[in-house]
């Protein structure tokens, strides 16, 4: 299991991920990030709505009501041009920080 | 799920109810269900699927924190009443009520009194004694029925010093809050009853005036004690249930008890302890001095109006200070 003080920084770039391929909704959103980490991650509950809300007062996403499958009305959430722009921002912020923890890594 | 449903609940039982609030628990209460759904199907128990989903919730203050929210008891330096606190007051309330109640009741059967004793005097019921005996004995009944009142009234203000801090800043826990909420609510039936009957009573008083002034002139100040001992009852409802109100009120900081409207009620208060004795003066002289028993009662309704009238505009005067 990750500590979630590392991993802070990322969880809004893991949840634009998912939303690069198409709208999704939370529970899609918090399980598909625990299948692509193969069970490492699983995001909370409250940090997963703390990421919806942030990013959506930052106008990276956008949300919406649909129903879904089986009837069932959900909040959808869509990314944005800005979205898309912040996630580009974070990977490089990225690439760069595992650059330089990396250089003070043994084994 | 209604486990889930009650966790959640628990969870957000200390922070403000907004819109957006809600909204959000709504749809963490869907996800949360989605993913116990989903264990279920996995194959996972009940009970072992509740324990994943609730260990997998995390910390509502971290998502409090997001929305730039604080708990709604708890924001800092503003004291929170304890529960002892509250019931301590609520008890403190009834107490006083009464007795101010009680007072009020004595102090217009005393008037009542006074009037039907001078009335008595006056036809010459009262046998052999003089006129002045008469007249004094009806200042008596007034005196003997009054001056406990004021006793009653000292002995209401006692045991509130201690619950000063409740006409300043103060906050309830949720639970409080609820429980105040709760025991408000079982009291209303008894309130709304109250002021019904009075207000029946009060409307049917005046009556009591004409019927005794058609069966003649020397009839109409029975018909003003009777009035007045109406009145008597209608105040003590007015009084009690409306004081036991009050107290829920100034607990919940509801309607006359927003930090705006306590410096306006003070303000009314003010004019209110002027206007209405100055109502009773008049209503007794013109009586007394001048034997208008068949109008003079007009002077309570009329004080009530202009009351009523003063009340307004001062509130309407003073809205746009608040705003700025």
């Amino acid at each position: 299991m990750i500590s979630s003080d590392v991993i802070r920084g990322y969880n809004d770039t893991m949840i634009l991920y998912m939303l690069l391929e198409g709208e999704s909704y939370g529970y899609e959103i918090s399980k598909n990030i625990r299948r692509l980490s193969q069970e490492k991650y699983v995001m909370k509950e409250t940090t997963l709505y703390s990421a919806f809300t942030r990013l959506e007062k930052n106008g990276c996403i956008s949300s919406f009501h649909k129903d879904g499958e089986a009837g069932k009305r959900r909040t959808y959430y869509r990314i944005t041009e800005e979205g898309r722009a912040y996630y580009r921002e974070k990977c490089i912020e990225w690439q760069l920080t595992q650059e330089v923890v990396n250089t003070f890594i043994k084994e | 799920m209604d486990v889930l449903k009650a966790y959640l609940d628990s969870l957000f039982a200390a922070w403000p109810r907004s819109d957006q609030v809600l909204a959000l628990k709504r749809e963490m209460l869907d996800t949360m269900e989605d993913k116990y759904e989903e264990l279920k199907r996995d194959g996972k128990s009940e009970h072992e699927a509740i324990g994943i989903v609730i260990s997998e919730f995390g910390s509502i203050d971290e998502l409090m924190d997001e929305l730039g929210i604080v708990p709604s008891a708890a924001s800092g330096n503003i004291p929170v009443l304890t529960e002892e606190t509250v019931q301590g007051y609520e008890t403190v309330v009834r107490r006083s009520s009464r007795l101010q109640a009680l007072g009020w009741l004595l102090v217009l059967f005393g008037v009542a009194a006074m009037v039907l004793i001078a009335a008595w005097n006056e036809n010459g019921v009262l046998g052999g004694i003089s006129e002045n005996t008469g007249y004094l004995l009806a200042v008596i009944a007034a005196f003997v029925l009054g001056v406990p009142a004021i006793g009653l009234f000292i002995a209401s203000g006692s045991g509130k010093e201690k619950y000063r801090v409740l006409g300043e800043d103060f906050e309830l826990s949720a639970g409080t809050r609820a429980n105040v909420e709760r025991r408000k609510e079982t009291f209303r039936p008894v309130r709304v009853r109250s002021i019904v009957t009075a207000a029946c009573l009060g409307t049917v008083s005046p009556a009591a005036v004409l019927v005794a002034a058609v069966r003649g002139e020397s009839q109409t100040p029975y018909g003003a004690a009777v009035m007045l001992a109406l009145l008597g009852i209608v105040i003590f409802l007015f009084v009690y249930s409306g004081g036991i109100e009050a107290g829920y009120q100034k607990l919940l900081q509801l309607g006359e008890y927003t930090p705006e409207k306590k410096e306006e009620n003070r303000v009314i208060g003010r004019i209110a302890a002027v206007v209405w004795p100055l109502a009773l003066i008049v209503f007794l002289v013109s009586g007394f001095g001048y034997e208008r028993w068949d109008v003079n009662w007009l002077v309570f309704p009329v004080t009530a109006v202009l009351f009523g009238a003063i009340g307004g505009v001062y509130g309407m005067r003073h809205k746009p200070k608040q705003k700025a």
